[in-house]
Protein backbone atom coordinates (compact mmCIF):
# COMPACT_ATOMS: atom_id res chain seq x y z
CA UNK A 1 0.00 0.00 0.00
CA UNK A 2 1.21 3.21 -1.04
CA UNK A 3 1.26 6.23 1.57
CA UNK A 4 0.95 10.25 0.80
CA UNK A 5 4.02 11.79 0.28
CA UNK A 6 3.20 13.90 3.26
CA UNK A 7 4.41 10.90 5.47
CA UNK A 8 7.76 11.44 4.33
CA UNK A 9 8.29 14.33 6.43
CA UNK A 10 10.68 14.00 9.31
CA UNK A 11 9.25 15.96 12.30
CA UNK A 12 12.66 16.67 13.55
CA UNK A 13 14.13 17.89 10.61
CA UNK A 14 10.97 19.78 8.84
CA UNK A 15 10.77 22.79 11.74
CA UNK A 16 11.38 25.76 9.89
CA UNK A 17 14.97 26.55 11.92
CA UNK A 18 16.50 22.93 11.92
CA UNK A 19 15.57 22.66 8.03
CA UNK A 20 17.45 26.19 7.72
CA UNK A 21 20.24 24.56 9.72
CA UNK A 22 20.46 21.90 7.68
CA UNK A 23 20.96 23.86 4.14
CA UNK A 24 23.09 26.13 5.45
CA UNK A 25 25.64 23.61 6.98
CA UNK A 26 25.14 21.14 3.45
CA UNK A 27 27.64 22.57 1.19
CA UNK A 28 30.49 24.10 3.64
CA UNK A 29 32.38 22.51 6.47
CA UNK A 30 31.57 24.06 9.17
CA UNK A 31 29.52 27.47 10.13
CA UNK A 32 29.96 29.77 13.66
CA UNK A 33 26.87 30.09 15.75
CA UNK A 34 26.30 33.52 15.38
CA UNK A 35 26.69 33.30 11.54
CA UNK A 36 23.57 30.57 11.46
CA UNK A 37 21.66 32.83 14.13
CA UNK A 38 22.17 36.00 12.28
CA UNK A 39 21.93 34.01 8.58
CA UNK A 40 18.05 32.35 9.84
CA UNK A 41 17.28 35.92 11.62
CA UNK A 42 16.92 33.99 14.88
CA UNK A 43 18.23 34.52 18.26
CA UNK A 44 20.83 32.85 20.93
CA UNK A 45 17.96 30.73 22.86
CA UNK A 46 16.01 29.95 19.67
CA UNK A 47 18.91 28.72 17.94
CA UNK A 48 20.86 26.82 20.90
CA UNK A 49 17.25 24.90 21.69
CA UNK A 50 17.05 23.43 17.84
CA UNK A 51 20.47 22.96 17.80
CA UNK A 52 20.28 20.91 21.06
CA UNK A 53 17.92 18.46 19.27
CA UNK A 54 20.03 18.25 15.88
CA UNK A 55 22.99 17.23 18.01
CA UNK A 56 20.85 15.22 19.85
CA UNK A 57 19.81 12.83 17.00
CA UNK A 58 22.90 13.18 15.69
CA UNK A 59 22.28 15.24 12.47
CA UNK A 60 25.14 17.81 13.44
CA UNK A 61 28.37 18.03 15.19
CA UNK A 62 29.42 20.98 17.33
CA UNK A 63 32.67 21.96 17.93
CA UNK A 64 33.83 24.69 21.12
CA UNK A 65 36.75 26.36 20.44
CA UNK A 66 37.92 29.42 22.57
CA UNK A 67 39.21 32.72 21.17
CA UNK A 68 42.03 34.42 22.42
CA UNK A 69 40.78 38.01 22.57
CA UNK A 70 39.48 39.06 26.00
CA UNK A 71 36.33 40.82 25.00
CA UNK A 72 34.91 37.29 23.01
CA UNK A 73 34.18 34.10 24.75
CA UNK A 74 33.71 30.49 23.68
CA UNK A 75 32.89 30.01 20.14
CA UNK A 76 30.96 27.31 18.63
CA UNK A 77 31.26 25.76 15.22
CA UNK A 78 28.33 23.75 14.04
CA UNK A 79 29.19 20.68 10.80
CA UNK A 80 26.85 18.29 9.33
CA UNK A 81 26.83 14.84 9.94
CA UNK A 82 26.44 12.46 7.12
CA UNK A 83 23.18 11.48 9.17
CA UNK A 84 22.03 14.91 9.03
CA UNK A 85 23.22 15.34 5.10
CA UNK A 86 20.72 12.31 4.27
CA UNK A 87 18.38 13.63 6.52
CA UNK A 88 18.35 16.78 4.09
CA UNK A 89 18.18 14.93 1.42
CA UNK A 90 14.99 12.75 2.37
CA UNK A 91 13.61 15.98 3.49
CA UNK A 92 14.08 17.75 0.41
CA UNK A 93 12.78 14.73 -1.44
CA UNK A 94 9.56 14.52 0.74
CA UNK A 95 8.86 17.86 -0.04
CA UNK A 96 9.54 17.73 -4.00
CA UNK A 97 7.57 14.73 -4.04
CA UNK A 98 4.77 16.48 -1.77
CA UNK A 99 4.59 19.39 -4.53
CA UNK A 100 4.14 17.30 -7.12
CA UNK A 101 0.91 16.20 -5.31
CA UNK A 102 -0.32 19.28 -5.40
CA UNK A 103 -1.30 22.12 -7.97
CA UNK A 104 1.49 24.52 -8.05
CA UNK A 105 0.77 28.14 -8.37
CA UNK A 106 -1.41 29.40 -11.14
CA UNK A 107 -2.27 26.16 -11.85
CA UNK A 108 -4.93 25.70 -9.05
CA UNK A 109 -8.11 26.05 -10.50
CA UNK A 110 -6.85 27.49 -13.94
CA UNK A 111 -9.23 26.02 -17.02
CA UNK A 112 -7.06 24.20 -19.60
CA UNK A 113 -6.72 25.51 -22.59
CA UNK A 114 -6.48 24.26 -26.14
CA UNK B 1 9.08 27.54 -16.93
CA UNK B 2 10.43 26.35 -13.46
CA UNK B 3 7.99 24.14 -11.44
CA UNK B 4 10.38 23.75 -8.38
CA UNK B 5 8.45 25.09 -5.72
CA UNK B 6 9.45 28.05 -3.84
CA UNK B 7 10.66 26.60 -0.60
CA UNK B 8 12.70 24.03 -2.19
CA UNK B 9 14.15 26.91 -4.15
CA UNK B 10 14.54 28.55 -1.22
CA UNK B 11 16.84 25.86 0.34
CA UNK B 12 19.00 26.11 -2.91
CA UNK B 13 19.35 29.96 -2.27
CA UNK B 14 20.59 29.04 1.73
CA UNK B 15 22.39 26.21 1.53
CA UNK B 16 24.77 28.65 -1.04
CA UNK B 17 24.77 32.04 1.09
CA UNK B 18 27.48 30.81 3.02
CA UNK B 19 30.02 30.04 0.39
CA UNK B 20 28.79 33.53 -1.20
CA UNK B 21 30.23 35.66 1.80
CA UNK B 22 33.23 34.00 1.40
CA UNK B 23 33.24 34.73 -2.19
CA UNK B 24 32.96 38.55 -1.71
CA UNK B 25 36.56 38.20 -0.25
CA UNK B 26 37.82 37.32 -3.72
CA UNK B 27 38.79 41.17 -4.27
CA UNK B 28 41.72 40.66 -2.35
CA UNK B 29 43.69 38.19 -4.01
CA UNK B 30 42.59 39.93 -7.40
CA UNK B 31 43.71 43.10 -6.58
CA UNK B 32 46.78 41.80 -5.17
CA UNK B 33 47.78 39.82 -8.70
CA UNK B 34 46.29 42.43 -10.58
CA UNK B 35 48.79 45.41 -8.78
CA UNK B 36 51.58 42.80 -8.96
CA UNK B 37 51.43 42.36 -12.75
CA UNK B 38 51.62 46.33 -13.49
CA UNK B 39 54.53 46.22 -11.40
CA UNK B 40 55.72 43.47 -13.49
CA UNK B 41 55.14 45.40 -16.39
CA UNK B 42 56.91 48.43 -14.81
CA UNK B 43 60.06 45.92 -14.15
CA UNK B 44 59.83 44.41 -18.04
CA UNK B 45 59.52 47.90 -19.14
CA UNK B 46 63.06 48.96 -17.62
CA UNK B 47 65.08 45.03 -17.97
CA UNK B 48 64.60 42.42 -20.05
CA UNK B 49 62.10 40.25 -19.30
CA UNK B 50 64.03 37.08 -19.50
CA UNK B 51 66.76 38.09 -17.12
CA UNK B 52 67.11 36.69 -13.70
CA UNK B 53 66.24 39.99 -12.39
CA UNK B 54 62.80 39.81 -14.19
CA UNK B 55 62.56 36.81 -13.25
CA UNK B 56 63.04 37.09 -9.44
CA UNK B 57 59.94 39.52 -9.31
CA UNK B 58 56.63 36.71 -9.96
CA UNK B 59 59.47 33.84 -8.43
CA UNK B 60 59.81 35.94 -4.83
CA UNK B 61 56.51 38.11 -4.97
CA UNK B 62 54.23 34.88 -6.89
CA UNK B 63 54.39 32.57 -4.01
CA UNK B 64 54.71 35.32 -1.81
CA UNK B 65 51.55 36.57 -3.00
CA UNK B 66 49.86 33.06 -2.92
CA UNK B 67 50.51 32.75 0.67
CA UNK B 68 49.10 35.96 1.32
CA UNK B 69 45.74 34.61 0.15
CA UNK B 70 45.80 31.79 2.00
CA UNK B 71 45.79 33.65 5.38
CA UNK B 72 43.57 36.41 4.14
CA UNK B 73 41.11 33.37 3.69
CA UNK B 74 42.23 31.78 6.43
CA UNK B 75 41.78 35.22 8.57
CA UNK B 76 38.53 36.32 7.01
CA UNK B 77 36.64 32.90 7.67
CA UNK B 78 37.34 33.07 11.23
CA UNK B 79 35.43 36.43 11.42
CA UNK B 80 32.99 35.68 8.65
CA UNK B 81 32.00 32.23 10.78
CA UNK B 82 32.46 30.20 7.46
CA UNK B 83 34.96 27.29 7.21
CA UNK B 84 34.59 25.98 3.56
CA UNK B 85 35.99 22.60 5.01
CA UNK B 86 38.34 22.08 2.00
CA UNK B 87 42.03 23.45 2.51
CA UNK B 88 43.46 20.77 1.41
CA UNK B 89 41.85 21.30 -2.11
CA UNK B 90 43.04 24.81 -1.99
CA UNK B 91 46.97 24.02 -0.62
CA UNK B 92 46.86 20.98 -3.66
CA UNK B 93 45.90 23.56 -6.19
CA UNK B 94 48.71 25.97 -4.57
CA UNK B 95 51.57 23.54 -4.77
CA UNK B 96 50.63 22.12 -8.50
CA UNK B 97 50.52 25.74 -9.91
CA UNK B 98 53.82 26.66 -8.18
CA UNK B 99 55.51 23.02 -9.93
CA UNK B 100 53.29 24.02 -13.74
CA UNK B 101 54.98 27.66 -13.34
CA UNK B 102 58.46 26.25 -12.17
CA UNK B 103 58.15 23.95 -15.31
CA UNK B 104 56.63 27.04 -17.64
CA UNK B 105 60.33 29.02 -16.32
CA UNK B 106 62.14 25.92 -16.55
CA UNK B 107 61.44 24.14 -20.23
CA UNK B 108 59.39 26.62 -22.28
CA UNK B 109 61.00 28.97 -24.39
CA UNK B 110 60.37 32.26 -25.94
CA UNK B 111 57.74 33.74 -26.73
CA UNK B 112 55.51 31.43 -24.47
CA UNK B 113 57.78 31.24 -21.45
CA UNK B 114 54.99 34.12 -19.63
CA UNK B 115 51.98 32.49 -21.29
CA UNK B 116 52.71 29.11 -20.35
CA UNK B 117 52.85 30.87 -16.85
CA UNK B 118 49.98 32.97 -17.01
CA UNK B 119 48.41 29.91 -18.09
CA UNK B 120 48.64 27.89 -15.52
CA UNK B 121 47.58 30.27 -13.29
CA UNK B 122 44.58 30.90 -15.18
CA UNK B 123 44.15 27.00 -15.06
CA UNK B 124 43.96 27.18 -11.15
CA UNK B 125 41.30 30.29 -11.03
CA UNK B 126 39.39 28.02 -13.51
CA UNK B 127 39.63 25.23 -11.07
CA UNK B 128 38.73 27.05 -8.37
CA UNK B 129 35.97 29.48 -9.93
CA UNK B 130 34.19 25.89 -11.38
CA UNK B 131 34.75 24.03 -8.02
CA UNK B 132 33.63 27.14 -5.94
CA UNK B 133 30.76 27.70 -9.10
CA UNK B 134 32.11 31.34 -8.77
CA UNK B 135 31.18 33.03 -12.62
CA UNK B 136 33.58 35.88 -11.85
CA UNK B 137 36.62 33.73 -11.31
CA UNK B 138 35.77 31.23 -13.45
CA UNK B 139 35.22 33.79 -16.05
CA UNK B 140 39.07 35.35 -14.53
CA UNK B 141 40.27 31.81 -15.29
CA UNK B 142 38.85 31.39 -18.59
CA UNK B 143 40.02 35.11 -19.97
CA UNK B 144 43.57 34.97 -18.17
CA UNK B 145 43.94 31.26 -20.62
CA UNK B 146 42.54 33.00 -23.83
CA UNK B 147 44.91 36.55 -23.09
CA UNK B 148 47.59 33.93 -22.95
CA UNK B 149 47.72 31.85 -25.69
CA UNK B 150 46.43 35.30 -27.95
CA UNK B 151 49.81 36.82 -26.27
CA UNK B 152 51.94 33.93 -27.22
CA UNK B 153 50.83 33.06 -31.14
CA UNK B 154 50.97 37.26 -31.00
CA UNK B 155 54.39 37.13 -29.49
CA UNK B 156 53.04 40.25 -27.35
CA UNK B 157 55.44 41.90 -25.40
CA UNK B 158 55.69 40.53 -21.70
CA UNK B 159 55.55 44.43 -20.43
CA UNK B 160 52.04 44.64 -22.41
CA UNK B 161 50.78 41.39 -21.52
CA UNK B 162 51.08 42.22 -18.10
CA UNK B 163 49.43 45.93 -18.63
CA UNK B 164 46.51 43.83 -19.52
CA UNK B 165 46.52 41.03 -16.85
CA UNK B 166 46.85 43.39 -14.46
CA UNK B 167 43.73 45.54 -15.33
CA UNK B 168 41.53 42.82 -16.09
CA UNK B 169 42.54 41.58 -12.12
CA UNK B 170 41.63 45.26 -11.14
CA UNK B 171 38.66 45.21 -13.04
CA UNK B 172 37.67 41.87 -11.78
CA UNK B 173 38.74 43.26 -7.94
CA UNK B 174 36.09 46.13 -8.44
CA UNK B 175 33.47 43.65 -9.70
CA UNK B 176 33.69 41.73 -6.66
CA UNK B 177 34.14 44.13 -4.26
CA UNK B 178 30.95 45.36 -5.53
CA UNK B 179 28.47 42.30 -5.87
CA UNK B 180 26.47 41.63 -2.88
Amino acid sequence: MSTHPINDLDELTHQRVRLGVLALLSKVGELEFTRIRDDLGTTDGNLSRHLTALSGAGLVTIRKTSRDTERSGARSWISLSPTGAQALRKEVAALRALFAHVPTEGTAGAPETA
Amino acid sequence: MSTTPSLVDDLERLSNRPRSIVQREYWFPLTLFGLLALGAAGVFARWDPYTTASWAWWAILGPLGGLATGVWFARRSETLGVHDGRPGFYVALYVASAIGCSLCGSLVPEPWTYPCVFGVVGLLNLGIGLVDRYPLVTGVGAATLVVSGVAGAAELDPAAFSVVLGVALLIAAVIARLIR
